[in-house]
């Protein structure tokens, strides 16, 4: 069996920030038959870059994030790629503040879902948790005040 | 959607370190984890399990494209696999009258018994999901170390939402061990967190007989079981911190264990290292 892995990836600039850009990449990875001639080969990785570009394209231009009732959200939200991951220390203060305001995981992973574009709250990058543990204690301390 | 990789970039627990340390060999443990040994030799179950593996999630990602796997192409698949492990793990150990093309007989035979008896009625909802979510003790605290793990296939029959685990065995389960393995236990938990919601537990086990035999074991898991696993890890954590690392001689796992040398000399050589807790 061949093993195909194709990757696509692609840099935008960020509006309104000089010298900076995201990244957005996606792979895919595909079992070939062994007895695919080497024309055929070729003729698949051309086709898979293709399918990869055009979902990515599609994904940039908001249609299919769009198509699925997710909105821009998901787009302008993900971290750019290789960016630090927030710490186990910065997501125990995060979810410690969720329990005592009685707020499920799930409810606080879909918070975070619909706001930075991530699944989980270990997926956030460490200055989205960092943003995020700002405004918890924020909200925190006017309900103090 | 975070990955089963991703999630092991940061300090974690998952199942199979909290059962190594606890229940195998917490010098084991630290022999893997902590000191990061390099393997005498790959015990032929992980190869073995690999492949099938590989082949149970082709399987399942079949049926969950509404298709039906055919037991032929499950044998087919373990076969290249299995080739293909082994060339990956050059140094694995056979046990006695084992060898590679015996093992290729016996996983093509085992992929087929499973693929066969796939239930028609069930659903399949996802295949390899991974999870990482936090580990709350019974005083409300929760560990900074979070708890990560994949789960092999969910599926869904009549309403019922159940967890599935592909495994290999040597010999038949005794009928306590599903109730009584912490996998279950760190799976629903897991997907608790996740989703919302409880599901069943299921080790689907083929028995590597002469003639495969596919055992289902169910199970479930309760909030109290979620805690006092919990609590274990935090234990484990302050016995990592203070290098409590006990070799576990007499156990069953000793002769498959690739650590044996150093652990001969465990109580001649100690070396004190800095520690990170968790693996």
């Amino acid at each position: 069996m061949i093993k195909l892995n194709t990757s696509f990836s692609k840099k935008i600039p960020v509006q309104g920030q000089e010298f900076s850009s995201q990244s957005f990449h996606a792979s895919i990875e595909l079992e070939l038959s062994d007895s695919l001639t080497p024309e055929q080969i070729r003729e698949k990785i051309h086709r898979t870059g293709d399918f990869l570009r055009n979902a990515v394209d599609e994904e940039l231009d908001g249609g299919a994030a769009a198509e699925a009732g997710k909105g821009a959200a998901a787009f302008t939200g993900p971290q750019p790629q290789g960016e630090r991951k927030a710490s186990n220390k910065q997501i125990k203060f995060i979810t410690d503040l969720a329990a005592e305001r009685k707020i499920t995981l799930a409810d606080l992973n879909a918070d975070i879902h619909k706001r930075f574009g991530v699944e989980n709250v270990y997926d956030l990058s460490a200055k989205q948790a960092s943003a995020l543990l700002d405004e918890m204690n924020a909200k925190e301390r006017r309900r103090a005040a | 959607m975070g990955t089963l990789t991703d999630y092991r970039a940061r300090p974690h627990w998952s199942f199979s370190a909290l059962n190594q340390f606890f229940n195998i060999c917490s010098l084991q443990y630290a022999f893997d984890k902590i000191y990061r040994l390099p393997r005498a030799f790959t015990p032929l179950p992980l190869s073995f399990g690999s492949a099938f593996h590989r082949v149970m999630e082709w399987a399942a990602l079949t049926r969950m494209q509404g298709h039906h796997p055919l037991a032929d192409d499950a044998s087919d698949l373990f076969q290249n696999l299995w080739l293909r492990q082994t060339v990956e793990d050059k140094d694995i150990r056979y046990e006695e009258g084992e060898d590679s093309d015996s093992c290729a007989a016996q996983g093509r035979d085992m992929c087929a018994c499973i693929v066969g008896a796939a239930d028609p009625e069930e659903t399949v909802l996802s295949v390899s999901e991974a999870f990482c979510v936090p580990l709350t003790c019974a005083d409300g605290e929760t560990l900074e170390t979070p708890l990560i793990g994949e789960i092999d296939c969910a599926v869904e029959k009549a309403g019922v939402k159940t967890l599935v685990d592909w495994k290999t065995s040597g010999r038949r389960w005794p009928k306590t061990k599903a109730d009584l393995d912490w996998q279950p236990t760190a799976f629903i938990n897991g997907y608790r967190l996740k989703h919302g919601l409880v599901p069943e537990f299921r080790f689907d086990v083929v028995v590597k007989n002469k003639t495969p035999v596919l055992e289902q074991h169910v199970t479930t898991r309760t909030a109290d079981d979620f805690v006092r696993l919990a609590e274990y890890a935090r234990l484990a954590e302050s016995m990592i911190a203070a290098e409590h690392f006990c070799p576990s001689e007499q156990g069953f796992y000793c002769g498959g264990c690739p650590h044996q040398e150093p652990c001969r000399n465990w109580h001649r050589r100690r070396t004190r290292v800095s520690v990170r807790l968790a693996a």
